[in-house]
């Protein structure tokens, strides 16, 4: 799901990513809403509210919007440059490192709900804030190893992208195309998964409140685990080929060597 | 250079992002300072037309009676004439006739959202529409995509206890 760049990715890990990482936007944007009333990766409607404010003349909470913007965008810069910049370090690490820190945040954010939270505005401001920068983390490494095909807390763009694909698929050619086939799937799935997402989400929290975080959190061990499995699989497996090469060559060396001692002593008595 | 543009590009944006940051951030007042103090009630007005009584009086927002009840039940807060915010987050609320109450009061969001915690655990919140110095404006009954039914307008007031 990870591992993969561009090209070299197939419609089955776009599936697989996209699925899950909407899942986890979608749990996250609810669970936010309902605590913090605040969303959390519906950045086209800060900006609305920054204007609003600023507008208004609040100059104190259009600071606050501004932060989570600029968290929001944070976010995405720092996936896409673990992306670029430590691919030298190995792919899973550079790919994996921005959910890693998602993973972390929503950990951070579940325990310090359960345990600390207290409700007061600074939290709520500083807490939304970190959701947000998690979010972008998401957004940014999603669309950076997919080459823009994965945006999965990018709900306008994907329903402006779908109903641009469904008028196309008006005509033959276009539903006939597999690639724009393929899209049509791959947004319907993300847009599913991050309503399943929400919805879950919301059932949850009125049961486990801040515990909702742990749940998301859980599907992001799921994307990260799923690819380092593969790896190790990959690996041992790899290990194993190369050690019975090694070990045939070896039985045949030895055999030619007999065979070439056999030959010796009957060549010179 | 090309080199010195990019270097120097990104400490630019992120400076004059904090610039920008710190320009509004001390140039406002935090929602739960201003919240501070006492705020005596100044006006009811409904905002929906089909709550009221006399549909052919359009400038008339009087709520039907059985409406008016429903919102009524359990909201003490709608018979108090002053509410005290304090900084331990207690908000002291006295009514017309002299009766008070203590709830809990917290902010959401961005400070646009005020939650009560009555003492029996029911919550109530509120979207705050309007907070200045001298006035607050809550709308009743939140709801993400449309104004409350109930505006409530308060003024600051000074030197009630």
């Amino acid at each position: 799901m990870l591992s993969k760049y561009n090209e070299n990715r197939t419609h089955l890990d776009n599936l697989s990513l996209g699925g899950i990482s909407a899942f986890v936007a979608g749990s996250v944007n609810v669970a936010s809403v309902i605590v913090f009333f605040a969303f959390t990766s519906n950045v086209t409607g800060h900006y609305a509210i920054l204007a609003e404010e600023i507008a208004k003349g609040n100059w104190y909470q259009a600071a606050v919007v501004f932060a989570w913007i600029f968290a929001f965008f944070s976010g995405n810069f720092f996936s896409n440059l673990s992306v670029i910049h430590l691919d030298n370090f190995g792919r899973y690490l550079a790919h994996s490192l921005p959910m890693l820190c998602e993973l972390l945040i929503l950990l951070f954010l579940g325990f310090y709900g359960v345990f600390y939270y207290s409700g007061t505005l600074v939290e709520t401001e500083w807490m939304v804030g970190m959701l947000l920068f998690a979010m972008g983390l998401q957004n940014g490494l999603t669309a950076s190893i997919s080459n823009f095909g994965i945006k999965t807390t990018h709900m306008t763009g994907l329903t402006t992208d779908l109903g641009i694909l469904f008028s196309m698929f008006t005509k033959a050619k276009f539903r006939n195309n597999v690639l724009f086939r393929r899209k049509a799937q791959l947004l319907l799935l993300i847009a599913s998964s991050y309503m399943l997402g929400g919805i879950l989400s919301g059932m949850l929290y009125l049961k486990f409140e801040f515990g909702v975080f742990f749940f998301s959190a859980g599907f992001v061990v799921v994307i990260l685990a799923y690819d380092w499995i593969k790896i190790q699989v990959l690996k041992n497996s790899r290990n194993r080929r190369i050690r019975f090469i090694y070990r045939a060559r070896k039985e045949q060396n030895s055999k030619d060597k007999e065979g070439l001692a056999v030959d010796f002593k009957r060549h010179h008595g | 250079m090309n080199i010195l543009k990019s270097v120097t590009i990104y400490p630019v944006f992120l400076f004059l992002a904090v610039v920008s940051f710190l320009a509004l951030f001390l140039n406002g007042t935090s929602p739960h300072t201003k919240l501070l103090g006492t705020w005596e009630e100044v006006a009811w007005e409904y905002e929906k037309s089909d709550m009221w009584a006399d549909k052919s009086q359009t400038n008339e927002k009087i709520v039907e009676p059985g409406i008016k009840e429903e919102i009524m039940e359990n909201r003490l807060i709608h018979e108090a004439e002053y509410w005290t915010f304090s900084e331990k987050n207690k908000l002291h609320m006295v009514s017309n006739k002299r009766k008070s109450s203590d709830l809990t009061w917290q902010l959401k969001g961005r400070g646009h959202v005020l939650e009560l915690l009555h003492s029996d655990g029911t919550k109530e919140f509120f979207n705050i529409q309007e907070l200045t110095n001298d006035r607050l404006v809550l709308y009743f009954e939140l709801d993400m995509q449309i104004k409350g039914i109930v505006k409530m307008i308060y003024k600051r007031r000074k030197d009630v206890k």
